[in-house]
């Protein structure tokens, strides 16, 4: 008895890397399938534990699921410092016909599209958050109000937003290109605005003019003197 | 466990360190926009990197560092300098510039952590090295082999993770997905694609294509006589993806992993195939002479 037991420890502490390494193997890949996995009960429960993995080990696999059914523009309108002569430019337009006319050698044009757009879908992310929390807070608020409010809790907290920060600095690039010098000199205001063009639903894919161009989001007048 | 993938293995670990080559020397021409403070992208500090107190100006300021850095530790990579320590070494760097600029990252860069994470328990040094290693160990060579599986899982699990995703949305049920993705101005690689957008045919067959083959790889691709038909349907599908939506590095990076399905004997096999074929096509070519 003695013997087999000597036997057994002699073999299990032989072959002990192997359990270790499959044992780390078999952990890893485990906590792996949990955290991407769709959310659910058990996920809910080792909420922290999946948190501090996804930590270290970020990934996400949700690719166009679902894809956007719009497209964006973002708009620009810089105002002198009377807040009085404006003009307008769009750039999420020219921007992504620039990035397929060079493809496959458009590295510097993606990082710019990924950088605003990026910026940009943080921005709804954050009208949406918005959006529940108020639904919840004011559960008889029609729709309409609800979306009003949304929008301007965001804007009221521009300052502390880092993708406005970005969208800002980007105008001053934006200003550059398509303004004369004396102008950008005189200018001081601007006003953001993002707008999504509905993708026409695909029975109606083949009727004349169908896109739909909707506000999402329209700062108040920013004073460019602020982030010089 | 006795099947070698030490070819496979070497050509992967060149392909990746070319991979990390280009896109990091596209990087380094555009560190100005990416990493520096001067550009107009307001960063907002990486929260694993901030919980280890890293000093975020610093890395900025000599973020031509780190680029160099990975640009000579990948051309090592690709001789099989310094081996392991160079992959360590890799992984790590690489990790800090994706947590320096996370919002230019896609699911490719994602993916290409986990390879270099991976790569570092594999023995890709046995071909395709300045110095190779011939060393049998029995435990080097079942880390090697956990290593090649867990790519391996690891794309099945993203194919198969992004199908789920895909078939609780309506649009990828009712099979108009691509109708959708292929109005996506952001993602409009060719002026063909809002005419294919309208054509119900194309739209429902390549939506539900994509669907069940994303689903199906997981499982279909370890059965030996599915293995060549599943990835040749990958690669068509990736190349459509790349020409069509224009996202590059990311497929030709999925692509190659492709490589790792297939054992020693298999390549050899092929290699010896191929070299017949040439031979009996010079000798045919001597004969007419």
């Amino acid at each position: 008895m003695h013997l087999i037991i000597l036997f057994i420890k002699f073999f299990i502490m032989k072959n002990i890397y192997k359990y270790i390494i499959f044992s780390c193997f078999g952990m890893y890949w485990l906590a792996t399938f949990f955290v991407v996995l769709p959310n659910n009960p058990i996920k809910a429960s080792l909420k922290r534990q999946v948190m501090d993995f996804g930590l270290l080990f970020e990934q996400r696999w949700s690719f166009f699921a679902p894809p956007p059914k719009t497209n964006t523009r973002l708009y620009y309108t810089f105002s002198d410092k009377e807040n009085s002569i404006s003009k307008t430019f769009e750039v999420m337009k020219p921007l992504l016909d620039d990035k397929r006319k060079k493809a496959p050698f458009n590295s510097r044009v993606e990082i710019v599209d990924y950088i605003l757009n990026g910026s940009i879908i943080h921005i709804y992310d954050l009208v949406i958050d918005q959006r529940e929390k108020l639904q919840l807070q004011y559960k008889d608020s029609t729709k309409m109000v609800i979306e009003l409010m949304a929008r301007d809790s965001v804007i009221k907290r521009m300052k502390d937003i880092h993708a406005f920060k970005t969208l800002i600095e980007y105008s001053k690039i934006v200003s550059a290109k398509n303004l004369a010098k004396d102008e950008v000199n005189k200018l001081g205001y601007l006003k953001i605005a993002l707008t999504e063009i509905k993708i026409p639903k695909f029975i109606n894919r083949n009727k004349e003019n169908p896109n739909s161009e909707g506000l999402v989001i329209e700062t108040t007048p920013i004073k460019l003197s602020d982030y010089e | 466990m006795n099947k070698k993938y030490h070819i496979a293995a070497s050509i992967f670990r060149v392909y990746v360190a070319f991979h990390l080559f280009k896109k990091y020397l596209f990087y380094f021409f555009n560190r100005d926009l990416i990493y520096s403070k001067k550009s107009f992208f307001n960063h907002n500090n990486d929260m694993l990197l901030s919980f280890f107190n890293v000093d975020f100006s610093l890395l900025r300021d000599y973020n031509n560092i780190i680029l160099t850095s990975v640009l000579i530790l990948s051309l090592f990579f690709a001789f099989g300098i310094g081996k392991i320590w160079t992959n360590v070494a890799l992984f790590l760097l690489v990790e800090i510039l994706q947590r320096l600029n996370g919002i230019v990252l896609n699911g490719g860069d994602n993916f290409l952590k986990f390879i270099l994470l991976y790569l570092c328990f594999i023995n890709s040094y046995r071909y395709f090295a300045l110095k190779k290693y011939t060393i049998e160990s029995k435990l080097y060579n079942m880390l090697s082999y956990l290593g090649i599986l867990s790519i391996k899982m690891h794309l099945c699990l993203i194919y198969f993770v992004s199908a789920i995703f895909k078939m609780n949305t309506k649009i990828w049920f009712s099979g108009v997905a691509n109708y959708y993705i292929f109005n996506i101005e952001r993602f409009m690689g060719t002026s063909y694609n809002t005419a294919l957008s309208k054509n119900a045919l194309f739209v429902t067959l390549s939506t539900y294509f994509t669907l069940f083959w994303e689903l199906s790889f997981s499982f279909l691709i370890w059965f030996k006589k599915l293995k060549i038909p599943m990835l040749i349907t990958g690669i068509f599908l990736h190349l459509g993806i790349y020409i069509f939506m224009m996202i590059h590095d990311f497929e030709i990076l999925f692509i190659s992993t492709y490589i790792l399905f297939f054992t020693d004997k298999q390549i050899l096999k092929f290699k010896n195939y191929i070299t017949n074929k040439l031979d009996s096509k010079q000798k045919l070519k001597v004969e007419t002479i």
